[in-house]
């Protein structure tokens, strides 16, 4: 019988870009998106725990 | 122009959440927010400060040499096997003093406004950072709305940017979904 090799479809852990890049990154997405859609996505937090619930 | 302070995402301690308790519930009193809401989103959060897999669990968002969070931001680490785990963002709630001048139709918004994304900013960057520490594999952010997916789409466009530990980005259902290349 042939040796196989078996591969698991192993998940690669996640690897944090500098905090300086992610920094930019953030700052340009607010000024692509705009003031008042940012505005919204945080009013938005304020709503309902039970859609959360399903989320987690 | 005002200078914004530096923020620290970090684990609530009992005395840093009865700080924060105390003052978000002392600006609802003053008319900042409804009390009712902050009282139950305090309640909740009391029962959520250490860190059970599947379940939520929430940080704070310091500013630098305080013990009142600015922020109150809720992940939820869910393991999905030996070898998947994920980091869920799934909100950032302003304190009410915050929220307030965020949503004022004077200049004290230009300022809020800023310090809102400083915290999102903090917010976005220490889940991210937790993911790597809790050896995650995926990153999450939820939007719960059209507009917040809105939003999450042109954060996920510069996010797959970033050219060191590059990330690819996609939006499945209702989260910003981030892993590393």
């Amino acid at each position: 019988m042939e040796n196989q090799i078996i591969f698991f479809n192993s998940s690669k852990h996640f690897k944090c870009p500098p905090e300086a890049e992610l920094r930019v990154a953030i700052q340009t997405a607010f000024d692509q998106a705009g003031p008042e859609l940012f505005k919204a996505f945080i009013n938005d937090y304020k709503q309902s725990v039970d859609t959360l619930k399903q989320a987690a | 122009m005002a200078k914004l302070p530096l923020f620290k995402f970090k684990a609530f301690t009992t005395e840093s959440f009865q700080t924060t308790s105390v003052a978000w519930t002392a600006e609802a009193l003053a008319g900042k927010a409804f009390p009712s809401d902050v009282e139950q989103l305090i309640s909740w959060a009391a029962d959520h400060l250490e860190p059970i897999v599947g379940k939520s669990v929430v940080y704070g968002i310091f500013p630098d040499n305080s013990k009142v969070a600015d922020a109150i931001c809720e992940v939820v680490v869910t393991r999905l096997s030996s070898r998947s785990k994920w980091v869920k963002m799934l909100r950032v709630r302003l304190r009410p003093k915050i929220d307030e001048a965020l949503n004022s139709v004077d200049d004290s918004s230009n300022f809020a406004m800023r310090e809102a994304l400083a915290i999102f900013m903090n917010a976005t960057i220490g889940v991210l950072q937790f993911g790597e520490s809790e050896n995650a594999s995926t990153i999450k952010v939820y939007g719960r709305t059209r507009q917040q997916l809105d939003f999450l789409r042109f954060l996920g466009i510069e996010l797959e940017k970033v050219k060191t530990n590059p990330m690819k980005v996609t939006i499945e259902g209702r989260f910003l979904v981030v892993k590393s290349i």
